[in-house]
């Protein structure tokens, strides 16, 4: 295996996990770095995610490296032959050119061997120290030694170094010599790495430090991360809620949003993007537990079509949305719980009392990647810039990796070894990419750069989606430099207006028939195929040129001579198909889109008057400012309620449009010169390409994805990958993030494929096999199929991942698992 | 009922053996939630064993017959919640076929409480242990299987 990029990962959190593993995966050695004393980060202390409510951490794991799924859910430990783990070390410094980095780091901690420590718990009653949890400051103390993660990790016991006074009890009591001095610590340097990416994740706002609304004062007013540990079933509670202060019940929560994020005088005009999921998710499990929720929000942002659902479910559950932001926070004298009081609209006054008052958190303000970080030849993880939820950690760690090694794919040759699945079956290298957006052709250009021969199909007679049309100039420039590069590249075979008929062939050896622009049939042999077909702007069924659709505002209506334009109305309604049936999701574009263009036309003709009617402003991120700028620009704002939208009416000499002023409760009437509508987008094409490739789509015919959270661009069938808007509406920078990290999975999937493959895990007795094809039905990733060389059932073992359905379903015994017979199970007693 | 009654009645239940408890589970959940019940130092009854699958999907009916019929007064199967199995609808096949096991158990004569199924998740240590004692005193309730004491296995 070639073993010459030598990589430094920098956290060991979700994102540098997966950043790790792609590296890994790609043949080359990888140092992962901890600061913590256990892997896993952030995640570790979450019980259950948005947006299923499940745990899952299980499913990021190789689960082929050595043939066999690893037994291991992540929690509790984690390994890969060419991953060094190193925990308890702090990266300092980062020096040198790409090819040549030296880190200097602090190595700290870490002083319970994990192989002697048996878990017995002696030196937690002997430890004199008492310290706030790491894990959950504020909610009790432990001693200097502690379990390094609330679920069992490798290391289990780990000593706070900064807390413990090197008594020696601790020593003196282990039965088993587990706990010795410190050995190794401090500064150290490493030498000779070809990389680093950096993957640490952003802080966290701090409530408490600014005295945001009393958090500090009042103890039952917590973090969002605090109430994690409180809910879970090993916290400090075992996941009873109780009232941090008297451990009394809790019956009544409330979520504040925004706490550190949205906020000027904070500094913090950011959207930090995952908050208002996790505050549904939490108030979703409270709500589980009986309790009732209530969530101050000032807008809800449920992006893209799974979130949206989200919502949909919290608020069916019961879970009370209240559009304010509260002004205090205070505690009656005799009173046990805390008493909110808010103004739901101008001249309300409403006071309400709960026990339990949770501030949803975000990134700190005053977070700042180190200095370091802009070395040449280390890689910044996104999700290191921004609160970035699982998907999209795992997207942006493996659009990182991807990067990383795409810096070095002239010095190295890819990684070796035969390729083949069997005797006589080869895996084809190449790769069929449908779709030529920016998230398809950054995809083939990754691809492309790592030496992979790829085909690149679009449907239409031009490269670049809806983006090369786009009002950011920078994402213009993006992808129209993608397209050249694209077109230039001669590992690229680039198939415009061509039509796909079909995809056949087991996973590595897949077969797609198409039709090409002159209409000649044509086969493209692929090892590996990405579908990143994107959407179209659903259509505005109007006749009247003064009602235009969001997508098609025509640049030059936003030039100042255009007709009407000098001090015309402009009348924008978003969400005006989206966010209920047919189409219940949310086209995350429109937003932006429409604050843009009003700002621009704002800025124009500043004598123009522009009104937006909107559900909730959706935007994340950065983006942020551009919402605060329209607004400081004299847009105005007019929320609607879904089930009152405004109406509009074309008349002789304007558009009339009707709705209703939420704070004086009156109707309003705005007679506009050009109403513009944001109607979302739907995914035409998604559906189609699902049904060619057999995998599955959603009931809004975007493409489903192998699991919402921890496989986000793999599709149940092996080797076939989705990404883009096809999969969930994304903007376009997001599109080739999402690329480019399609393109590494489907990459370490097809080196794990080049590797020896140690064959499936369910074998096929042919003789005793009827054809009945139980097990072509019974197999969820479609790794059946019948072999027409030995008439019996076959097992395409790149696809198999021995769930053992087929087992339970054939009659005739003639499944079994590779290596073990039916009698060997039932001697299992 | 008091304490002498009790011992009376159960010979062996401080030890574990008056009953036998089988738990099929499944390796990415259940089996997980096992493990973390461990971790965190939960008990649970000592007559349940613990049998480790893949996934529950691959739970063969004949596989659960074939614990009665070897001499288990309970079965108990434990998988990841619906949607989160991590062969995508193994647990929902599992749950099909339990649905049928059912009147096919009550005609030979064991009462459809000996065989219980629930989902319980990788983090739920906890419910874990209360699922497997409601469980056990269950069965206990309902005495050792009756092909037991048939002596016929
Ligand atoms: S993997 Fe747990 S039930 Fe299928």
């Amino acid at each position: 295996m070639n073993q010459n990029v030598r990589a430094l990962v920098i956290g060991a959190g979700i994102s540098g996990i997966r950043a790790a593993l792609d590296l890994a995966e790609a043949g080359h050695s990888v140092l992962l770095t901890e600061k913590a004393l256990a892997p896993g980060g952030l995640l570790l202390s979450l019980d259950r995610q948005f947006p299923d409510n499940h745990c899952g951490l299980c499913r990021i794991l190789p689960g082929d490296i050595t043939g066999r799924v690893w037994n291991a859910c992540m929690r509790r430990g984690f390994g890969h032959p060419d991953i060094e783990y190193l925990p308890g070390v702090e990266v300092l410094d980062i020096q040198g050119t790409p090819g040549n980095l030296s880190a200097l780091m602090n190595r700290r901690g870490l002083k319970v061997d994990p192989q002697k420590c048996t878990g017995c718990l002696e030196c937690l009653k002997v430890c004199p120290v008492s310290q706030p949890y790491p894990l959950a400051p504020g909610l009790g103390q432990c001693k200097a030694v502690h379990p390094s993660a609330p679920h069992k990790p490798d290391n289990w016991l780990s000593i706070n170094p900064d807390a413990c006074t090197l008594c020696g009890k601790c020593m003196e009591v282990c039965p088993t010599g587990a706990i010795h001095a410190a050995e190794g610590n401090g500064p150290e340097s490493m030498d000779k790495l070809s990389l680093a990416v950096l993957a640490t994740g952003v802080e966290y706002f701090d409530p408490q430090l600014h005295n945001h609304l009393g958090c500090g004062h009042w103890p039952d007013a917590i973090t969002s991360l605090d109430f994690e540990r409180l809910i879970s079933g090993v916290g400090p509670t075992r996941g009873v809620l109780r009232r941090p202060s008297d451990l009394g019940k809790v019956r009544k929560a409330a979520w504040i949003q925004c706490a550190g994020s949205r906020n000027l005088k904070l500094n913090a005009d950011h959207c930090s993007g995952i908050c208002c999921m996790i505050a549904l998710k939490q108030a979703l499990l409270a709500r589980e537990k009986g309790m009732q929720c209530a969530l101050f929000y000032m807008d809800l942002r449920t992006p893209g079509r799974n979130w949206q659902k989200y919502l949909n479910q919290a608020q069916q559950k019961g879970i009370r949305l209240i559009r304010c932001r509260p002004h205090s926070i205070v505690r009656d004298p005799g009173e046990d719980s805390l008493r909110i009081a808010y103004a739901p609209a101008p001249g309300e006054q409403r006071d309400e009392n709960f026990d339990l008052i949770v501030f949803s958190v975000g990134r700190d303000p005053g977070y700042k990647l180190p200095a370091w970080a802009g070395q040449e030849g280390v890689i910044v993880t996104k999700g290191s810039e921004r609160v970035l939820d699982i998907a999209g950690s795992l997207i942006a760690a493996s659009a990182a990796a991807g990067r990383a090694l795409r810096s070095f794919s002239d010095s190295c040759a890819q990684p070796g070894g035969e390729a083949y699945v069997s005797e006589h079956e080869h895996i084809h290298p190449s790769v069929l990419v449908v779709g030529g957006g920016p998230a398809g052709l950054s995809a083939a250009l990754s691809l492309a750069e790592q030496k992979t021969q790829v085909v690149l199909v679009e449907k239409k007679d031009h490269l670049g989606g809806h983006a090369i049309k786009s009002m950011v100039p920078e994402v213009r420039e993006q992808v129209l430099e993608l397209r050249d590069k694209v077109q230039k590249h001669p590992e690229i075979e680039v198939l415009n207006e061509a039509r796909l008929q079909s995809c056949t062939g087991p996973a590595g050896r897949f077969v797609a028939r198409l039709l090409d622009a002159r209409g000649h049939k044509r086969e493209v042999k692929h090892g590996a195929a990405i579908l990143a077909c994107g959407t179209n702007p659903s259509r505005v069924e109007t006749e009247d040129p003064r009602i235009i659709n969001v997508f098609d505002l025509p640049e030059k209506l936003l030039s100042p001579d255009a007709p009407g334009n000098s001090s015309g109305r402009t009348v924008f309604i978003l969400c005006s198909g989206t966010r209920r049936e047919p189409a219940d999701y949310c086209s995350k574009v429109c937003c932006q889109l429409a604050l843009r263009q009003a700002i621009e036309i704002r800025r124009l003709n500043p004598e123009s008057e522009v009104t937006i009617f909107y559900r909730d402003i959706i935007v994340q991120g950065d983006d942020e400012q551009l919402y605060t700028r329209a607004r400081s620009d004299g847009v105005c704002f007019i929320p609607y309620l879904p089930e009152k939208p405004p109406v509009f009416q074309a008349g002789e000499k304007s558009v009339t449009v009707q709705g209703v002023d939420p704070y004086l409760k009156e109707d309003l009437q705005i007679e506009a010169d050009r109403l513009i509508l944001a109607s979302g987008v739907i995914p035409e094409s998604a559906s189609d390409l699902a049904r060619i490739f057999d995998i599955q789509s959603t009931e809004h015919g975007f493409l489903k994805e192998a699991d919402v959270k921890y496989r986000p661009l793999d599709s149940v069938r092996a080797g076939i990958f989705v990404c883009g808007s096809g999969r969930n509406p994304v903007l376009a920078g997001e599109a080739v993030l999402e690329g480019e990290a399609a393109a590494q999975t489907a990459l370490s999937w097809l080196a794990r494929g080049r590797r020896n493959w140690p064959g499936s895990f369910v074998r096929v007795k042919t003789a005793l096999c009827s054809l009945c094809a139980m097990c072509l039905q019974a197999c969820p990733f479609k790794a059946r199929y019948p072999d027409e060389h030995t008439g019996a059932m076959a097992v395409d073992a790149l696809a198999c991942q021995g769930c053992g359905a087929c087992i339970a379903v054939c009659p005739n015994k003639a499944s079994a698992w590779a290596g073990q017979e039916e009698e060997e199970m039932h001697e299992l007693e | 009922m008091n304490t002498q009654d009790n011992l009376k009645r159960h010979p062996g239940e401080e030890t574990g053996q008056d009953l036998n408890v089988l738990a099929l589970v499944c390796n990415w959940c259940t089996y997980t939630a096992a493990d973390l019940a461990g971790v965190t130092r939960l008990k649970y009854p000592t007559q349940v064993k613990l049998i480790r699958f893949m996934c529950t999907g691959m739970i063969d009916v004949r596989y659960i017959l074939r614990c009665f019929l070897e001499g288990a007064d309970g079965v108990f199967i434990g998988g990841c919640h619906p949607g989160d199995c991590h062969y995508l609808s193994g647990n929902l096949k599992a749950r099909v076929r339990i649905k049928g096991l059912r009147p096919v158990l009550e005609m030979a004569g064991i009462p459809e409480q000996r065989l219980r199924l629930s989902w319980i998740g990788a983090s739920e240590g906890k419910k874990l242990q209360e699922e497997l004692t409601g469980f056990t005193s269950e069965v206990r309730k309902l005495g050792p299987a009756s092909f037991r004491q048939m002596h016929l296995v």
